[in-house]
Protein backbone atom coordinates (compact mmCIF):
# COMPACT_ATOMS: atom_id res chain seq x y z
CA UNK A 1 0.00 0.00 0.00
CA UNK A 2 2.90 2.37 0.98
CA UNK A 3 4.24 1.43 -2.78
CA UNK A 4 0.96 2.58 -4.11
CA UNK A 5 1.20 6.10 -2.19
CA UNK A 6 4.70 6.74 -3.79
CA UNK A 7 4.40 5.01 -7.24
CA UNK A 8 2.48 8.80 -8.06
CA UNK A 9 5.27 11.07 -8.71
CA UNK A 10 6.62 9.27 -11.50
CA UNK A 11 3.64 9.36 -13.88
CA UNK A 12 3.18 12.85 -12.63
CA UNK A 13 6.70 14.58 -12.42
CA UNK A 14 8.01 16.12 -15.86
CA UNK A 15 10.19 18.33 -17.66
CA UNK A 16 9.97 22.16 -16.70
CA UNK A 17 7.80 23.89 -19.22
CA UNK A 18 5.55 21.86 -19.80
CA UNK A 19 5.42 19.90 -16.65
CA UNK A 20 3.24 23.11 -15.84
CA UNK A 21 0.71 23.02 -18.14
CA UNK A 22 0.84 19.04 -19.13
CA UNK A 23 0.78 16.59 -16.37
CA UNK A 24 0.50 13.53 -17.83
CA UNK A 25 -0.62 11.81 -20.49
CA UNK A 26 -2.13 8.22 -21.46
CA UNK A 27 -3.12 5.72 -24.09
CA UNK A 28 -5.50 3.07 -24.01
CA UNK A 29 -6.01 0.53 -26.03
CA UNK A 30 -9.88 -1.46 -25.72
CA UNK A 31 -9.97 -5.10 -26.88
CA UNK A 32 -11.87 -7.84 -26.06
CA UNK A 33 -11.73 -11.86 -26.65
CA UNK A 34 -13.03 -13.62 -29.42
CA UNK A 35 -16.25 -15.56 -28.70
CA UNK A 36 -16.96 -14.81 -25.43
CA UNK A 37 -19.47 -12.00 -23.97
CA UNK A 38 -18.35 -8.65 -23.46
CA UNK A 39 -17.71 -7.85 -20.07
CA UNK A 40 -21.28 -6.17 -18.98
CA UNK A 41 -23.55 -9.23 -20.58
CA UNK A 42 -21.34 -11.56 -19.16
CA UNK A 43 -21.88 -13.20 -15.68
CA UNK A 44 -19.38 -13.53 -12.79
CA UNK A 45 -18.21 -17.22 -13.93
CA UNK A 46 -17.69 -15.41 -17.35
CA UNK A 47 -15.97 -12.88 -15.63
CA UNK A 48 -13.61 -15.29 -14.06
CA UNK A 49 -12.64 -16.93 -16.80
CA UNK A 50 -11.64 -14.24 -19.01
CA UNK A 51 -9.35 -13.35 -16.13
CA UNK A 52 -7.73 -16.46 -16.17
CA UNK A 53 -7.22 -16.48 -19.92
CA UNK A 54 -5.96 -13.35 -19.65
CA UNK A 55 -3.45 -13.39 -16.88
CA UNK A 56 -2.41 -16.79 -18.63
CA UNK A 57 -1.00 -14.81 -21.69
CA UNK A 58 -0.06 -12.04 -19.71
CA UNK A 59 2.29 -14.67 -18.08
CA UNK A 60 3.34 -16.48 -20.72
CA UNK A 61 3.98 -13.66 -23.25
CA UNK A 62 5.80 -11.77 -20.57
CA UNK A 63 3.56 -8.64 -21.91
CA UNK A 64 3.93 -7.11 -18.70
CA UNK A 65 7.20 -8.10 -16.85
CA UNK A 66 6.87 -9.82 -13.30
CA UNK A 67 2.49 -9.04 -13.49
CA UNK A 68 0.63 -9.90 -10.20
CA UNK A 69 -2.95 -9.75 -9.87
CA UNK A 70 -5.53 -7.31 -7.81
CA UNK A 71 -8.84 -9.21 -7.53
CA UNK A 72 -8.30 -12.90 -8.20
CA UNK A 73 -10.92 -15.20 -7.91
CA UNK A 74 -9.74 -16.34 -4.39
CA UNK A 75 -8.28 -13.16 -3.27
CA UNK A 76 -11.01 -10.28 -3.77
CA UNK A 77 -9.11 -6.63 -4.74
CA UNK A 78 -9.14 -4.88 -1.55
CA UNK A 79 -11.81 -1.79 -2.05
CA UNK A 80 -9.76 0.87 -0.30
CA UNK A 81 -6.84 -0.35 -2.76
CA UNK A 82 -9.12 0.22 -5.65
CA UNK A 83 -10.59 3.51 -4.00
CA UNK A 84 -6.67 5.03 -4.10
CA UNK A 85 -5.82 3.57 -7.54
CA UNK A 86 -8.93 5.45 -8.80
CA UNK A 87 -8.14 8.59 -7.19
CA UNK A 88 -5.20 8.19 -8.73
CA UNK A 89 -6.71 8.17 -12.26
CA UNK A 90 -5.13 4.50 -12.55
CA UNK A 91 -8.45 2.63 -12.64
CA UNK A 92 -11.83 3.62 -13.75
CA UNK A 93 -15.04 4.03 -11.47
CA UNK A 94 -16.47 1.15 -14.60
CA UNK A 95 -13.68 -1.12 -12.67
CA UNK A 96 -13.98 -0.28 -9.20
CA UNK A 97 -18.40 -0.83 -9.57
CA UNK A 98 -17.69 -4.22 -11.68
CA UNK A 99 -16.49 -5.54 -8.25
CA UNK A 100 -16.18 -9.41 -8.23
CA UNK A 101 -15.16 -10.22 -11.24
CA UNK A 102 -13.36 -7.22 -12.49
CA UNK A 103 -9.51 -7.32 -11.90
CA UNK A 104 -5.92 -5.40 -12.44
CA UNK A 105 -3.00 -6.39 -13.83
CA UNK A 106 0.23 -4.51 -12.75
CA UNK A 107 4.18 -4.62 -12.94
CA UNK A 108 6.77 -3.26 -11.82
CA UNK A 109 6.06 -0.08 -13.72
CA UNK A 110 3.77 1.78 -12.23
CA UNK A 111 2.58 3.68 -15.27
CA UNK A 112 1.68 0.38 -17.20
CA UNK A 113 -1.31 -1.87 -16.35
CA UNK A 114 -4.30 -4.33 -17.97
CA UNK A 115 -7.35 -3.51 -16.57
CA UNK A 116 -9.95 -6.60 -16.78
CA UNK A 117 -13.23 -7.25 -17.37
CA UNK A 118 -14.01 -3.32 -17.34
CA UNK A 119 -16.50 -1.90 -20.48
CA UNK A 120 -14.22 -4.42 -22.23
CA UNK A 121 -12.25 -7.61 -21.35
CA UNK A 122 -8.84 -6.20 -21.83
CA UNK A 123 -7.79 -2.02 -21.24
CA UNK A 124 -4.09 -2.04 -21.68
CA UNK A 125 -3.41 1.52 -20.53
CA UNK A 126 -0.16 3.13 -20.41
CA UNK A 127 0.68 6.42 -18.34
CA UNK A 128 3.65 9.00 -18.83
CA UNK A 129 4.85 12.35 -17.75
CA UNK A 130 4.56 15.28 -19.82
CA UNK A 131 4.55 15.04 -23.67
CA UNK A 132 5.46 11.68 -24.05
CA UNK A 133 2.38 10.36 -25.68
CA UNK A 134 4.83 8.77 -28.55
CA UNK A 135 6.68 6.23 -26.19
CA UNK A 136 3.18 5.25 -24.04
CA UNK A 137 2.08 4.57 -27.59
CA UNK A 138 5.15 2.42 -28.40
CA UNK A 139 5.00 0.69 -24.83
CA UNK A 140 0.79 -0.18 -25.33
CA UNK A 141 1.94 -1.10 -28.78
CA UNK A 142 4.11 -3.86 -27.40
CA UNK A 143 2.08 -4.92 -24.88
CA UNK A 144 -0.71 -5.63 -27.27
CA UNK A 145 1.52 -7.01 -29.91
CA UNK A 146 2.95 -9.54 -27.15
CA UNK A 147 -0.82 -10.45 -26.09
CA UNK A 148 -2.22 -10.89 -29.33
CA UNK A 149 0.45 -13.74 -30.16
CA UNK A 150 -1.53 -15.72 -27.15
CA UNK A 151 -5.11 -14.50 -27.07
CA UNK A 152 -7.82 -14.48 -29.98
CA UNK A 153 -9.03 -10.98 -30.31
CA UNK A 154 -12.29 -9.94 -31.58
CA UNK A 155 -11.19 -8.87 -34.85
CA UNK A 156 -13.47 -8.16 -38.28
CA UNK A 157 -11.22 -6.75 -40.97
CA UNK A 158 -13.59 -3.99 -41.68
CA UNK A 159 -14.30 -2.83 -38.77
CA UNK A 160 -10.98 -3.36 -36.48
CA UNK A 161 -11.31 -4.30 -32.93
CA UNK A 162 -14.85 -4.80 -32.28
CA UNK A 163 -15.74 -2.89 -28.81
CA UNK A 164 -18.63 -2.77 -25.78
CA UNK A 165 -19.25 0.23 -27.12
CA UNK A 166 -19.46 1.16 -30.71
CA UNK A 167 -17.40 4.77 -29.91
CA UNK A 168 -14.53 2.59 -29.44
CA UNK A 169 -14.50 0.50 -32.80
CA UNK A 170 -11.85 0.63 -35.16
CA UNK A 171 -8.06 0.98 -33.16
CA UNK A 172 -10.00 0.81 -29.77
CA UNK A 173 -7.09 3.65 -29.11
CA UNK A 174 -8.01 6.23 -26.80
CA UNK A 175 -4.95 9.08 -26.08
CA UNK A 176 -5.52 11.68 -23.72
CA UNK A 177 -3.45 14.58 -21.99
CA UNK A 178 -4.29 16.28 -18.89
CA UNK A 179 -4.16 19.53 -18.76
CA UNK A 180 -4.23 22.83 -16.64
CA UNK A 181 -5.37 25.44 -18.31
CA UNK A 182 -6.19 28.38 -15.52
CA UNK A 183 -3.67 30.80 -17.91
CA UNK A 184 -6.79 30.91 -20.49
CA UNK A 185 -9.38 30.73 -17.92
CA UNK A 186 -8.42 34.14 -16.34
CA UNK A 187 -7.47 35.17 -19.68
CA UNK A 188 -11.18 34.88 -20.32
CA UNK A 189 -10.31 32.65 -23.25
CA UNK A 190 -10.60 28.96 -22.27
CA UNK A 191 -14.12 28.89 -24.22
CA UNK A 192 -12.70 29.56 -27.40
CA UNK A 193 -9.71 27.24 -26.57
CA UNK A 194 -12.20 24.49 -25.62
CA UNK A 195 -14.27 25.38 -29.04
CA UNK A 196 -11.37 25.15 -31.24
CA UNK A 197 -10.44 21.71 -29.47
CA UNK A 198 -13.82 20.45 -30.14
CA UNK A 199 -13.66 21.59 -33.87
CA UNK A 200 -10.79 19.69 -34.19
CA UNK A 201 -12.90 16.71 -33.21
CA UNK A 202 -11.22 16.32 -29.74
CA UNK A 203 -12.98 15.52 -26.65
CA UNK A 204 -12.49 17.66 -23.90
CA UNK A 205 -13.90 16.35 -20.45
CA UNK A 206 -12.68 16.36 -16.16
CA UNK A 207 -10.18 14.88 -15.15
CA UNK A 208 -12.39 11.64 -13.38
CA UNK A 209 -13.17 10.69 -17.20
CA UNK A 210 -16.57 10.47 -18.65
CA UNK A 211 -19.43 12.56 -17.64
CA UNK A 212 -17.17 14.86 -15.03
CA UNK A 213 -17.10 18.39 -14.78
CA UNK A 214 -13.42 19.94 -14.54
CA UNK A 215 -11.83 20.36 -11.29
CA UNK A 216 -9.11 22.60 -10.34
CA UNK A 217 -8.83 23.97 -13.56
CA UNK A 218 -7.94 20.28 -15.11
CA UNK A 219 -8.91 18.91 -18.73
CA UNK A 220 -8.52 15.58 -20.12
CA UNK A 221 -7.98 16.54 -23.49
CA UNK A 222 -8.56 12.91 -25.76
CA UNK A 223 -8.97 11.71 -29.57
CA UNK A 224 -12.56 11.23 -30.63
CA UNK A 225 -12.94 8.80 -33.46
CA UNK A 226 -11.16 5.43 -33.38
CA UNK A 227 -12.39 4.13 -36.72
CA UNK A 228 -10.66 4.67 -40.27
CA UNK A 229 -7.67 6.74 -38.86
CA UNK A 230 -3.94 4.79 -38.12
CA UNK A 231 -2.98 4.82 -34.36
CA UNK A 232 0.24 6.63 -35.33
CA UNK A 233 -1.62 9.18 -37.10
CA UNK A 234 -3.96 9.88 -34.00
CA UNK A 235 -0.87 10.42 -31.71
CA UNK A 236 1.15 12.42 -33.85
CA UNK A 237 -1.78 14.97 -34.15
CA UNK A 238 -3.10 14.85 -30.27
CA UNK A 239 0.41 15.46 -29.49
CA UNK A 240 0.46 18.78 -32.52
CA UNK A 241 -2.70 19.98 -30.77
CA UNK A 242 -1.86 19.47 -27.21
CA UNK A 243 1.55 21.24 -28.22
CA UNK A 244 -0.45 24.01 -29.63
CA UNK A 245 -2.74 24.19 -26.75
CA UNK A 246 0.29 24.53 -24.37
CA UNK A 247 1.63 27.46 -26.48
CA UNK A 248 -1.81 29.50 -26.26
CA UNK A 249 -1.51 28.62 -22.20
CA UNK A 250 2.23 29.96 -22.11
CA UNK A 251 1.08 32.88 -24.10
CA UNK A 252 -2.04 33.32 -21.86
CA UNK A 253 0.03 33.81 -18.98
CA UNK A 254 2.47 36.24 -20.13
CA UNK A 255 -0.03 38.27 -21.03
CA UNK A 256 -1.57 38.12 -18.28
CA UNK A 257 1.25 39.18 -16.58
CA UNK A 258 2.13 42.03 -18.44
CA UNK A 259 -1.41 43.22 -18.79
CA UNK A 260 -3.05 42.30 -15.70
CA UNK A 261 -0.40 41.20 -13.16
CA UNK A 262 -3.08 41.71 -10.61
CA UNK A 263 -5.54 39.36 -12.00
CA UNK A 264 -2.63 36.80 -11.53
CA UNK A 265 -1.38 37.88 -8.42
CA UNK A 266 -5.01 38.38 -7.22
CA UNK A 267 -5.66 34.61 -7.77
CA UNK A 268 -2.69 33.10 -6.27
CA UNK A 269 -2.09 34.94 -3.17
CA UNK A 270 -6.31 34.67 -2.25
CA UNK A 271 -5.46 30.52 -3.64
CA UNK A 272 -2.61 30.43 -0.92
CA UNK A 273 -4.11 32.72 1.64
CA UNK A 274 -7.53 30.21 1.34
CA UNK A 275 -4.86 27.27 1.48
CA UNK A 276 -2.84 28.33 4.71
CA UNK A 277 -6.26 30.09 7.10
CA UNK A 278 -8.90 27.49 5.97
CA UNK A 279 -10.05 25.58 9.23
CA UNK A 280 -12.76 23.18 6.96
CA UNK A 281 -12.52 22.79 3.14
CA UNK A 282 -14.03 20.16 0.86
CA UNK A 283 -11.83 18.16 -1.70
CA UNK A 284 -12.95 19.86 -4.85
CA UNK A 285 -12.04 23.62 -3.51
CA UNK A 286 -8.48 22.79 -2.56
CA UNK A 287 -7.76 21.02 -5.44
CA UNK A 288 -8.98 24.43 -7.36
CA UNK A 289 -6.85 26.54 -4.72
CA UNK A 290 -3.70 24.10 -5.40
CA UNK A 291 -4.08 24.10 -9.14
CA UNK A 292 -3.65 28.31 -9.06
CA UNK A 293 -0.67 27.54 -6.77
CA UNK A 294 0.76 25.47 -9.41
CA UNK A 295 0.30 28.73 -11.69
CA UNK A 296 1.91 30.48 -9.29
CA UNK A 297 5.08 28.74 -9.03
CA UNK A 298 5.19 28.40 -12.52
CA UNK A 299 5.19 31.85 -12.76
CA UNK A 300 8.00 32.18 -9.66
CA UNK A 301 5.18 34.30 -7.41
CA UNK A 302 5.59 31.16 -4.69
CA UNK A 303 8.77 30.56 -2.35
CA UNK A 304 9.38 27.29 -0.84
CA UNK A 305 7.23 25.57 -2.72
CA UNK A 306 7.77 22.63 -5.82
CA UNK A 307 5.76 21.29 -8.10
CA UNK A 308 6.42 17.55 -6.68
CA UNK A 309 4.89 18.88 -3.71
CA UNK A 310 1.50 20.50 -5.06
CA UNK A 311 1.14 17.52 -7.09
CA UNK A 312 1.47 15.15 -3.81
CA UNK A 313 -1.57 17.49 -2.23
CA UNK A 314 -3.55 17.42 -5.33
CA UNK A 315 -3.48 14.01 -4.80
CA UNK A 316 -3.52 13.40 -0.88
CA UNK A 317 -6.51 15.63 -0.51
CA UNK A 318 -9.04 13.54 -2.15
CA UNK A 319 -11.17 12.18 0.11
CA UNK A 320 -10.03 8.06 -0.12
CA UNK A 321 -6.51 9.42 -0.03
CA UNK A 322 -6.92 12.07 3.03
CA UNK A 323 -8.98 9.47 5.00
CA UNK A 324 -6.45 6.57 4.27
CA UNK A 325 -3.77 8.98 5.49
CA UNK A 326 -4.96 9.72 8.95
CA UNK A 327 -6.92 6.68 9.20
CA UNK A 328 -9.96 8.35 9.86
CA UNK A 329 -12.68 5.49 9.45
CA UNK A 330 -15.38 7.74 9.59
CA UNK A 331 -17.71 8.98 6.85
CA UNK A 332 -17.96 12.10 8.17
CA UNK A 333 -17.47 14.21 5.68
CA UNK A 334 -17.17 18.06 8.16
CA UNK A 335 -14.36 15.55 10.12
CA UNK A 336 -12.88 14.73 6.86
CA UNK A 337 -13.05 18.85 5.43
CA UNK A 338 -11.72 19.88 9.07
CA UNK A 339 -8.33 17.46 8.92
CA UNK A 340 -8.38 18.23 5.00
CA UNK A 341 -7.59 22.04 5.86
CA UNK A 342 -5.45 21.34 9.23
CA UNK A 343 -3.24 19.52 7.24
CA UNK A 344 -3.09 22.19 4.05
CA UNK A 345 -1.91 24.72 6.59
CA UNK A 346 0.59 22.92 8.11
CA UNK A 347 1.95 21.62 4.93
CA UNK A 348 2.13 25.15 3.25
CA UNK A 349 3.01 27.09 6.28
CA UNK A 350 6.31 28.41 4.99
CA UNK A 351 5.34 28.75 1.28
CA UNK A 352 5.45 32.32 0.86
CA UNK A 353 3.93 35.41 -1.95
CA UNK A 354 6.62 36.87 -3.15
CA UNK A 355 5.57 38.90 -6.35
CA UNK B 1 -27.34 4.66 -48.75
CA UNK B 2 -29.63 6.90 -50.16
CA UNK B 3 -32.74 8.07 -48.21
CA UNK B 4 -35.42 5.95 -48.55
CA UNK B 5 -38.16 8.97 -48.94
CA UNK B 6 -36.82 11.62 -51.44
CA UNK B 7 -34.49 8.89 -52.88
CA UNK B 8 -31.69 12.15 -53.64
CA UNK B 9 -29.56 12.54 -50.02
CA UNK B 10 -27.90 10.03 -48.52
CA UNK B 11 -29.65 8.52 -45.65
CA UNK B 12 -28.31 9.75 -42.11
CA UNK B 13 -30.75 8.34 -39.50
CA UNK B 14 -33.91 5.83 -39.09
CA UNK B 15 -37.13 6.77 -38.45
CA UNK B 16 -39.74 4.05 -37.32
CA UNK B 17 -42.98 4.81 -38.75
CA UNK B 18 -46.70 2.80 -37.01
CA UNK B 19 -48.92 2.51 -40.06
CA UNK B 20 -51.79 0.42 -39.45
CA UNK B 21 -49.78 -1.01 -36.13
CA UNK B 22 -47.30 -2.12 -37.90
CA UNK B 23 -44.00 -0.89 -37.00
CA UNK B 24 -41.35 0.06 -40.06
CA UNK B 25 -38.46 1.18 -40.15
CA UNK B 26 -37.04 3.60 -42.74
CA UNK B 27 -33.37 5.01 -43.76
CA UNK B 28 -33.68 8.82 -44.52
CA UNK B 29 -31.76 11.96 -44.85
CA UNK B 30 -32.10 14.42 -41.52
CA UNK B 31 -34.43 16.76 -43.93
CA UNK B 32 -37.12 14.14 -44.51
CA UNK B 33 -37.03 12.81 -41.22
CA UNK B 34 -37.57 16.16 -39.52
CA UNK B 35 -40.29 16.36 -42.34
CA UNK B 36 -41.46 13.29 -40.65
CA UNK B 37 -44.63 14.43 -39.89
CA UNK B 38 -46.03 14.95 -43.66
CA UNK B 39 -44.28 12.40 -45.64
CA UNK B 40 -44.54 12.77 -49.46
CA UNK B 41 -46.08 9.09 -50.22
CA UNK B 42 -47.73 8.39 -46.67
CA UNK B 43 -51.66 7.95 -47.18
CA UNK B 44 -51.90 7.40 -43.17
CA UNK B 45 -50.20 10.65 -41.84
CA UNK B 46 -52.34 10.73 -39.09
CA UNK B 47 -51.39 7.27 -38.02
CA UNK B 48 -48.02 8.20 -38.47
CA UNK B 49 -45.34 8.55 -35.98
CA UNK B 50 -42.17 9.26 -36.41
CA UNK B 51 -39.13 8.63 -33.78
CA UNK B 52 -35.54 9.43 -34.39
CA UNK B 53 -33.94 5.96 -33.29
CA UNK B 54 -30.45 6.66 -33.79
CA UNK B 55 -27.39 9.64 -32.88
CA UNK B 56 -28.87 11.10 -29.67
CA UNK B 57 -32.13 8.85 -29.39
CA UNK B 58 -30.43 5.74 -28.36
CA UNK B 59 -30.29 6.92 -24.82
CA UNK B 60 -34.16 7.97 -24.91
CA UNK B 61 -36.32 5.66 -22.86
CA UNK B 62 -38.02 1.92 -23.98
CA UNK B 63 -41.78 2.44 -25.03
CA UNK B 64 -42.26 -0.92 -25.47
CA UNK B 65 -45.73 -1.12 -26.77
CA UNK B 66 -44.46 0.97 -30.02
CA UNK B 67 -42.05 -2.30 -30.72
CA UNK B 68 -43.72 -4.94 -32.70
CA UNK B 69 -42.77 -8.38 -31.27
CA UNK B 70 -40.30 -8.97 -34.30
CA UNK B 71 -38.28 -6.21 -33.08
CA UNK B 72 -38.39 -7.31 -29.76
CA UNK B 73 -37.54 -10.55 -29.69
CA UNK B 74 -34.77 -10.44 -32.83
CA UNK B 75 -31.85 -11.26 -29.96
CA UNK B 76 -28.29 -11.71 -31.36
CA UNK B 77 -28.23 -15.19 -31.74
CA UNK B 78 -24.94 -14.89 -30.59
CA UNK B 79 -25.19 -13.45 -27.40
CA UNK B 80 -29.32 -12.80 -27.10
CA UNK B 81 -29.25 -9.59 -26.84
CA UNK B 82 -31.92 -7.38 -27.89
CA UNK B 83 -32.13 -4.30 -29.94
CA UNK B 84 -34.43 -3.18 -26.73
CA UNK B 85 -31.58 -3.92 -24.58
CA UNK B 86 -28.72 -2.60 -26.84
CA UNK B 87 -30.75 1.06 -27.31
CA UNK B 88 -31.19 1.12 -23.00
CA UNK B 89 -27.37 0.52 -22.54
CA UNK B 90 -25.63 1.89 -25.29
CA UNK B 91 -23.04 -1.12 -25.56
CA UNK B 92 -23.25 -4.43 -27.61
CA UNK B 93 -23.57 -7.98 -26.16
CA UNK B 94 -20.26 -9.39 -27.94
CA UNK B 95 -18.39 -9.38 -31.20
CA UNK B 96 -21.42 -10.89 -33.02
CA UNK B 97 -23.72 -7.87 -32.43
CA UNK B 98 -22.09 -5.79 -34.82
CA UNK B 99 -22.95 -7.92 -37.62
CA UNK B 100 -26.95 -8.86 -36.26
CA UNK B 101 -27.27 -4.62 -35.81
CA UNK B 102 -25.22 -3.70 -38.47
CA UNK B 103 -27.55 -1.34 -40.39
CA UNK B 104 -28.57 0.26 -36.75
CA UNK B 105 -25.19 0.39 -36.02
CA UNK B 106 -23.80 2.09 -39.31
CA UNK B 107 -25.43 5.48 -39.11
CA UNK B 108 -24.21 5.76 -35.16
CA UNK B 109 -20.81 4.13 -36.18
CA UNK B 110 -20.50 7.67 -39.12
CA UNK B 111 -21.70 9.77 -36.54
CA UNK B 112 -19.23 8.96 -34.22
CA UNK B 113 -15.90 8.23 -36.62
CA UNK B 114 -14.23 9.76 -39.33
CA UNK B 115 -14.03 7.01 -41.46
CA UNK B 116 -16.16 3.62 -42.03
CA UNK B 117 -13.08 0.83 -42.35
CA UNK B 118 -10.56 0.15 -40.22
CA UNK B 119 -6.87 1.91 -41.29
CA UNK B 120 -4.97 0.73 -38.01
CA UNK B 121 -3.26 -1.96 -36.66
CA UNK B 122 -3.70 -5.70 -37.57
CA UNK B 123 -3.48 -8.50 -35.25
CA UNK B 124 -1.37 -11.64 -36.92
CA UNK B 125 -3.89 -14.04 -36.45
CA UNK B 126 -6.52 -11.94 -37.94
CA UNK B 127 -4.04 -11.37 -41.21
CA UNK B 128 -3.44 -14.95 -41.55
CA UNK B 129 -7.40 -15.74 -41.27
CA UNK B 130 -7.64 -13.19 -43.66
CA UNK B 131 -4.95 -14.82 -46.10
CA UNK B 132 -6.46 -18.41 -45.59
CA UNK B 133 -9.85 -17.12 -46.60
CA UNK B 134 -8.94 -15.22 -49.61
CA UNK B 135 -6.46 -18.43 -51.02
CA UNK B 136 -9.52 -21.08 -50.08
CA UNK B 137 -11.87 -19.35 -51.78
CA UNK B 138 -9.62 -18.52 -54.64
CA UNK B 139 -8.87 -22.49 -54.26
CA UNK B 140 -12.40 -23.23 -54.54
CA UNK B 141 -12.70 -21.26 -57.57
CA UNK B 142 -9.98 -22.82 -59.41
CA UNK B 143 -10.83 -26.19 -59.08
CA UNK B 144 -14.28 -25.23 -59.75
CA UNK B 145 -12.70 -24.35 -63.18
CA UNK B 146 -10.45 -27.44 -63.43
CA UNK B 147 -7.48 -25.50 -63.15
CA UNK B 148 -5.35 -28.10 -61.27
CA UNK B 149 -2.04 -26.89 -61.55
CA UNK B 150 -2.97 -23.50 -60.14
CA UNK B 151 -5.36 -25.27 -57.16
CA UNK B 152 -2.29 -27.44 -55.93
CA UNK B 153 -0.11 -23.93 -55.54
CA UNK B 154 -3.17 -22.50 -53.63
CA UNK B 155 -3.29 -25.61 -51.52
CA UNK B 156 0.61 -25.35 -51.17
CA UNK B 157 -0.05 -21.56 -50.23
CA UNK B 158 -2.46 -22.63 -47.52
CA UNK B 159 -0.30 -25.33 -46.04
CA UNK B 160 2.61 -22.81 -45.96
CA UNK B 161 0.47 -20.14 -44.21
CA UNK B 162 -0.82 -22.67 -41.76
CA UNK B 163 2.65 -23.80 -40.29
CA UNK B 164 3.55 -20.36 -40.25
CA UNK B 165 0.65 -19.70 -37.95
CA UNK B 166 1.26 -22.65 -35.53
CA UNK B 167 4.91 -22.27 -35.37
CA UNK B 168 5.55 -20.31 -31.48
CA UNK B 169 5.81 -17.26 -30.99
CA UNK B 170 9.88 -16.30 -30.72
CA UNK B 171 11.46 -13.99 -28.86
CA UNK B 172 8.37 -12.16 -27.40
CA UNK B 173 9.24 -12.09 -23.69
CA UNK B 174 12.33 -10.13 -25.06
CA UNK B 175 10.01 -7.39 -26.59
CA UNK B 176 9.15 -5.62 -23.52
CA UNK B 177 12.85 -4.46 -22.41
Amino acid sequence: MRKLLQSRRRPLSARPQEEDVVLSCRVRLARNLAGTRFPDWNDEDGHFGVLDTIFAAVERTGALPAPSLLGARDRPADPQELALLHEQHVVSKELVDRGRGGALIRCDDPGACIMVNEEDHLRIQVIRPGLELASAWALADRIDTCLESALDYAFSPQLGYLTACPSNVGTGLRASFMVNLLGLRLAEDLDAALRALAALRLTVRGVDGEGTDAAGHLFQISNQGTLGEREDEVIQTLSEQVGELIRQEHFARRRLLRDAPAVVHDCVARALAILQHARMIASDEAMDYLSALRLGRQLRLLKNLDVARIDALLLGVQPVHLSHRFHLETADQDCRDRRRADWLRQELADVLFLP
Amino acid sequence: MKCEICHQTEAETVIRETVDGEVCERFVCQACAHRGAEPPEAASASALMVEILLGAAFSLADEPDRNTRAERENPCPACGMTRQEYRKRSRLGCAGCYDHFARELQPVLRDMHRGDRHAGKVPDRARHAIARQRLETALAEAVGRQQFEQAARLRDQIRALESATDAPAAGVRGKHA
